[in-house]
């Protein structure tokens, strides 16, 4: 009868879209990522990949350590993103290592860009012939900074002759701010590190700002920056402010091709830290170069390489 | 092969089912998917977060190179994070690695989720001696080499899809079978008002149009109902309309050849009676016949009506039935209405009396139609169409036999008055020769002899002779009178030289005023000649009456009048003789001698579209009137009633 018949084709229809879709789920139920096969017990450090080959074309970026690494790090990477994007070179940031220093990397070549202070580049513009391109832009204008002695809130500390027997925390011997110029501060007051009761050189500001906080120093000499920001916090006190002193200054080895050079150089005096670039950069504000970076004046060098000189720092 | 043949409520049942069954299937799926997406897109997040965070924590001794405090942080992280299976730090241009995993870090673990070099982060899929574990791995810092990953495991995903899957499993077992049952409902309730529509169809199939589906139900289905006895119901009515139509076809086909195959007025009726009562599916009928005068005249009877009609109606046996009278109302014929005749007998519990159904012909009643129908059957205002039909089919029938048998009556006067005519030429030129030779010719002889007389005596006798030759011109002059008399009997020249009213008062004169019959001629209206055939023919009606009340009237005064009104010559010749039965006159079964006077008149008025009447009673004068319309037209055009 052409009823049933209709109702029989109707009937295997639906039951073949049934087992249809039954088959579709249970294929699509076991369907997942592919995983790859690894054993977690059975191991060969023979299996490490090998270490990347050397980047050609790729240019490595130092930096004197001013905070911890990782904020050094966060700090800088925005940076270089920046100058690959308006140089069209490839930049690396290359950390040094707290027990090597930027002007020796820079000497060996590890290193072609550094931003680094005043003392460290004259130490590689004597060692290596290395150049410095620009220089910090700080608030003053004058692409110069200070250091600040500090100490905390509740110390009996006022003066820098109060520092006569006590504690004094320090940046690198090679830290313009952190070494050179509180020593050339403790100078002018008639005092040298022999006059303290005990003094340490830190391998960042911010490790010599948690020297003092934490109450193992009686007090401590950092960048003007982090020591403002300290201060204005509440939790450090101004002891002494030091006079101004050519910022830091970013650094090529004599060895980068000029064109490069040059380019590095208009990129950087290009940067806006306060307007256009400031939401790529990562609290570019803390510092040396708060302002961004302007073109140097190599005689306002020769003070600092005097005194440096005299205190048998610049080696 | 034979395909299994599923109800309707079982299809509705299965695929309900079946939907279900597939949607649970899909669903599981779908949300199997969702759910797996979801479960894995989080612990992606916080794969990657925790490495992140650890990669936070071990940026500065990294860098510091304090690889003792990086292990140390590891093992705190390994320790406090729970289901955490390794967590390790590698750099690989130094190609050094801090891990968590008991004995040498397997190379090959750090060469599988190697972070490819513009990546800061990966998703890898592992599966391991511990299972399936997803590896997440970030750099330690933007912009530097070194890599930190975490490994977790894959358990408390699939764990909670499993969760998840056998609960929508189980809801979708627990739904399908609601289901089923809801369609199992839902099937009966849908079906059976089907189930009844479908037991109503086929009961319709069979015929059985009466039967009325009740709607119970203000739905489609109900719509269905509805439109089913409203389909029904129609149909029914087209086949009643058709039976009833083929009735009324096969009557009226019967009776049409009936009417058309038989000329015996009283065959006719009967014949067509039967048909009608055999078509009509009737016990019976009768038609009683009117006459001139509208009475009945007589009774055709079908059936055991008749027997039953004369033991009950005796007005009908003896022909004086009055049912006919309320024939003569519009829509008479509608049932069986008060009775005052026996024919109320007839109606009973068991029968009825449709009737009476007026035949008309000729624009009057002719008879009346009855018929006896059994009250199970019926009449309907179909039957009655019918039966109005059929009594107008019958009536023109008996009109057509009626104007059959006047045209016999008429050929056959025509054909007597014709022979009339020739015999009348017969007599009148044996009385012209009996005249001349009686008269006319004995007159001339008499001349002659006297004329040879009158010669003789001219020598002889000469006064004698002019006395004889005196008396022959009064002969000559009375045998020359007749001759004139004679030649006016044949058509007075009267007639041609001063018309039709100095004619009749000639003839008048001659055959009345010689008998002292008082003669009075009077016209009105005529100023003018008529046209000569008609003065003719007037001449001709008013000479036998004139004639005839000479003859038989015994008349003591005679008034003829002729008057022209209207367009109509009217001539009237009214005497106030002893009179005469007209219809005994005028019917030649009745008459020794043909009644070709009378008939003659009428004849005459005929051929020129007119009339005559006469009007006679016995002892009280006769009145013969003739009217002749002046616009002669052929005789065929115009009724003609003698």
């Amino acid at each position: 009868m052409r009823r049933s018949a209709g109702g029989g084709h109707g009937l295997n229809r639906l039951a073949a879209w049934v087992v249809a879709v039954i088959a579709v789920v249970v294929l699509a139920s076991g369907c997942g990522p592919e995983a790859k096969s690894v054993s977690l017990t059975d191991g060969d450090a023979l299996d490490l990949p090998a270490p990347p080959p050397p980047e050609i074309g790729v240019y490595s970026f130092g930096f004197d350590r001013r905070l911890e690494p990782s904020e050094d790090v966060r700090m800088y990477v925005p940076l270089l993103k920046i100058l690959e994007e308006r140089t069209g070179y490839r930049f690396r940031l290359h950390v040094t290592p707290a027990s090597a220093s930027v002007v020796d990397e820079i000497g060996n070549g590890s290193v072609q860009f550094g931003a680094v202070g005043t003392l460290s580049y004259l130490a590689a513009e004597k060692k290596y012939g290395a150049e410095a391109l620009v220089a910090g832009r700080t608030p003053s204008e004058d692409a110069s900074y200070r250091a600040l002695i500090v100490t905390l809130p509740t110390s009996d500390i006022h003066g820098i002759a109060d520092l006569r027997g006590r504690s004094l925390a320090l940046g690198s011997p090679s830290s313009t701010q952190g070494h050179l110029i509180p020593r050339l501060m403790l100078r002018s007051a008639g005092l040298s590190l022999a006059d303290l009761s005990s003094f340490q050189y830190h391998s960042s500001h911010a490790e010599t700002a948690n020297a003092v906080l934490s109450g193992r120093f009686d007090a401590g000499a950092i960048q003007d920056t982090l020591g403002w920001q300290l201060i204005q916090e509440g939790r450090l006190r101004l002891v002494a402010e030091s006079e101004p002193y050519p910022s830091s200054v970013i650094a090529v080895a004599p060895f980068v091709s000029p064109a490069v050079v040059d380019a590095v150089r208009t990129a950087l005096l290009d940067l806006d830290t306060t307007g256009r670039d400031a939401p790529r950069l990562y609290h570019w504000e803390r510092s040396e170069m708060p302002l961004g970076f302007m073109l140097i004046d190599p005689s306002r060098l020769d003070r600092v390489r005097e005194h440096a000189e005299e205190l048998g720092i610049l080696r | 092969m034979r395909r299994p043949t599923l109800l309707l409520g079982q299809r509705i049942v299965l695929t309900t089912t079946s939907i279900v069954v597939v949607m649970g299937l899909l669903t599981v799926a779908v949300l199997q998917m969702i759910v797996s997406q979801t479960l894995g897109r989080e612990l992606d997040e916080k794969g990657l977060a925790t490495a992140r965070i650890l990669a936070n924590e071990l940026a500065d001794p990294m860098l510091d190179a304090d690889f003792a405090g990086v292990q140390r942080i590891l093992d705190h992280f390994q320790r406090d994070g729970g289901s955490i299976v390794y967590a390790y730090v590698y750099d690989p241009p130094a190609r050094r690695v801090v891990h968590t995993l008991s004995g040498t870090f397997p190379g090959q673990l750090a060469a599988a989720v190697l972070l490819p070099p513009d990546s800061s982060r990966s998703v890898h899929f592992l599966a391991t001696e511990r299972g399936r574990v997803r590896d997440y791995g970030v750099r330690l810092l933007d912009g530097l080499d070194q890599e930190v990953h975490v490994g977790l495991p894959e358990e408390s995903i699939v764990a909670s899809i499993d969760r998840v899957t056998w609960l929508i499993v189980t809801l979708t077992g627990v739904g399908v079978a609601v289901a089923a049952v809801l369609a199992w409902v839902l099937g009966r309730y849908v079906t059976r008002p089907l189930g009844r529509l479908a037991a109503a169809a086929e009961d319709i199939g069979k015929g059985q149009l009466a039967q009325d589906i009740p709607v119970a139900w203000h739905d489609e289905v109900g719509a269905l109902a509805d439109a089913f006895n409203r389909m029904s119901a129609r149909l029914s009515e087209t086949m009643d309309r058709e039976r009833r139509r083929n009735r009324e076809l096969t009557a009226l086909n019967a009776v049409a050849q009936v009417v058309s195959t038989a000329d015996d007025q009283t065959d006719v009726l009967h014949r067509a009676v039967q048909e009608i009562i055999a078509a009509l599916g009737l016990d019976g009928g009768w038609v009683v016949l009117l006459g001139e005068d509208g009475q009945p005249s007589s009774t055709v009877a079908v059936g055991d009506i008749g027997r039953d009609l004369a033991s009950h109606c005796t007005e009908l046996a003896t022909g004086t039935c009055s049912c006919w009278a309320t024939s003569r109302e519009v829509g008479a014929g509608r049932g069986d209405g008060e009775r005052s005749c026996g024919v109320s007998s007839l109606v009973t519990p068991a029968k009825t009396v449709a009737g009476p159904f007026p035949l008309f012909a000729g624009g009057r009643t002719v008879g009346v139609l009855n018929v006896v129908a059994d009250r199970a059957i019926g009449l309907n205002d179909h039957d009655f169409g019918v039966l109005q039909g059929v009594c107008r089919q019958l009536g023109l029938a008996l009109d057509r036999a009626r104007l059959w048998r006047s045209l016999r009556d008429r050929e056959a006067r025509v054909s007597q008055l014709l022979q009339t005519v020739i015999d009348a030429q017969e007599d009148e030129r044996k009385r012209i020769a009996r005249e001349l030779h009686d008269e006319t010719s004995q007159s001339m002889a008499a001349l002659a002899v006297g004329l040879k007389a009158a010669s003789t005596l001219v020598d002889r006798d000469p006064v004698r002779a002019a006395q004889v030759l005196e008396n022959l011109k009064d002969a000559a002059a009375s045998t020359v009178r007749e001759i004139r008399n004679l030649v006016s009997d044949l058509r007075p020249t009267l007639l041609d030289d001063m018309g039709l009213v100095p004619a009749l008062n000639w003839s008048a004169s001659r055959r009345l005023a010689e008998h002292g019959v008082d003669v009075v001629v009077t016209s009105h209206g005529v100023n003018d000649r008529l046209p000569p055939r008609i003065e003719t023919t007037l001449f001709r009606i008013g000479q036998e009456a004139i004639n005839n009340a000479a003859r038989h009237a015994r008349a003591r005064r005679v008034q003829i009048d002729l008057s022209i009104a209207q367009g109509i010559a009217t001539l009237s010749i009214v005497d106030d003789g002893r009179g005469f039965n007209v219809d005994l006159a005028t019917n030649c079964d009745h008459q020794r001698r043909q009644p070709f006077g009378l008939l003659g008149m009428a004849e005459r008025a005929g051929l020129l579209g007119g009339t005559c009447t006469i009007t006679s009673l016995l002892g009280e004068g006769t009145r013969v009137e003739a009217r002749i319309p002046l616009d002669e037209r052929p005789q065929h055009d115009r009724e003609h009633v003698a």
